[in-house]
């Protein structure tokens, strides 16, 4: 049993936003398989949770002109069976794919890795490379915000009184992307050290590292890098470079020590230009 | 506090008086005497817990029993009374893929949700089903090899 709280099975928005109101402690559910993690592991203890998983509203993968509108109860199976999510935003089918285990993946929703806003999530670093933005649904209607303003620090979102409900991403904006991760073992874990890229329309590049800082992590001197579009294995040595000398991932990390994961990395961003086809043979890893 | 819920296990109505904080596994096994759903890590990680809402393959640890109101859920009692069940049995029994037993329960769920989905599934999908599931004694070839069987 975990530590006793109210459920509610809510029928529609206003009703989610009502409780929230009055409760200072309540919590929402979706899929469930961070939080009632965390309920049994005695790390939050809401007096009542708001089970949102009805909620239509917050359902589906919508394209609308150039956009990709992807409702935050989307669980991971149904992006990844999602042919659009596989024809125009391969790293999040990348991701989906990585995510968690079969049945975890049935019940996991996109939105609840998003709003848990874990260091590692498969969906930290790739909507942030992806320039997502969210809309976030309240009792003053609708707010839309970048991903990297929603999404401040570990655990950490912009919501007050308020659900996510979708998360928006331009397809004409971001041409190719590619995720890689590397975890202890394939069949279920959570990223050891993630790497998202996105090539943008402008031939420019976003890139992201997850689990090194705080939330996930971009430097501008590392995208210019492969702006260049010539990479030797000089390229991938000033990379490197610019990860030791800007990130120092947490020491007490179970799963892998800083100085491990700062050279995976540069391998994972590697491996991501290979994806999108713009690594040569040449270069090494 | 407690709520009644409706729900449908293994073909059978239920409506029951179930505490907001039980989870689905603990309705099963404590509640209702289903104790073929095992509770391994309590956290969603080892698959011995599995069974289907509404056909779909998900962890019964990780699930409140409030969530199931409504739905229908099938546990490896249910699966144990089909034709399909004595073929996967079988399959194990050829290939070895048993030994203490704990882990089975969820592994079988496993196969009956993935060959639901598909009657031929390849080795890849074989592996994406199981991939999440722990087995500390045969290990998974074993198993592996009894699904191709059913193939």
């Amino acid at each position: 049993m975990f530590s006793p709280f109210e459920y509610v099975k809510a029928e529609n928005l206003e009703e989610v936003f009502e409780i929230l109101e009055e409760n200072d402690d309540a919590q929402i559910i979706a899929g469930g398989t961070d939080l009632l993690v965390k309920l049994r592991e005695a790390k939050r203890s809401p007096k009542t949770l708001i089970d949102i998983k009805e909620l239509e509203e917050l359902k589906g993968i919508k394209k609308e002109k150039n956009k990709i509108k992807i409702g935050a109860l989307t669980t991971i199976t149904e992006l990844k069976n999602s042919e659009l999510i596989k024809n125009e935003l391969f790293a999040l089918y990348q991701a989906a794919s990585d995510f968690g285990c079969y049945e975890i993946r049935n019940r996991a929703t996109i939105g609840g890795n998003i709003v848990h806003a874990s260091p590692g999530a498969e969906f930290g670093v790739t909507v942030f490379a992806l320039d997502a933005k969210v809309e976030v649904v309240g009792q003053d209607g609708i707010k839309e915000y970048p991903i990297d303003e929603f999404w401040y620090d570990v655990g950490k979102v912009k919501l007050k009184n308020e659900l996510l409900k979708s998360i928006i991403i331009d397809i004409e904006e971001n041409t190719k992307s590619s995720y890689h991760r590397l975890s202890r073992v394939d069949g279920m874990d959570l990223a050891v050290v993630n790497t998202a890229l996105a090539k943008k329309s402008d031939g420019s590049y976003k890139s992201y590292f997850g689990t090194v800082a705080r939330t996930p992590y971009r430097n501008k001197e590392i995208d210019k890098l492969l702006n260049d579009n010539n990479y030797t294995n000089e390229t991938f040595k000033k990379i490197q470079k610019i990860v030791d000398e800007n990130v120092s991932p947490r020491a007490s990390s179970l799963r892998a020590s800083p100085e491990y994961k700062k050279k995976m990395v540069v391998s994972l961003l590697k491996r991501c230009l290979r994806d999108i086809g713009e690594l040569g043979d040449d270069i090494d890893g | 506090m407690a709520k009644k819920i409706n729900t449908t296990i293994n073909d059978k109505d239920y409506e029951l008086e179930v505490p907001y904080q039980m989870s689905l596994l603990e309705l099963l096994r404590e509640e209702l005497h289903l104790t073929g759903a095992k509770e391994g890590c309590g956290n969603g990680e080892c698959g011995a817990c599995t069974v289907l809402i509404n056909n779909e393959a998900v962890r019964s640890c990780i699930v409140l029993a409030h969530e199931v109101d409504g739905k229908e859920v099938i546990t490896i009692e249910g699966v144990k009374k089909t034709g399909e069940f004595k073929k996967i049995r079988d399959a194990f029994a050829a290939e070895d893929a048993v030994q203490c037993g704990f882990c089975t329960p969820g592994f079988v769920m496993a196969i009956k949700a993935l060959l639901d989905r598909t009657k031929s599934p390849t080795d890849e999908e074989i592996k994406e089903a199981l991939g999440g599931h722990l087995c500390r004694c045969t290990g998974y070839e074993s198993i592996h090899k009894a699904v191709k069987r059913l193939v």
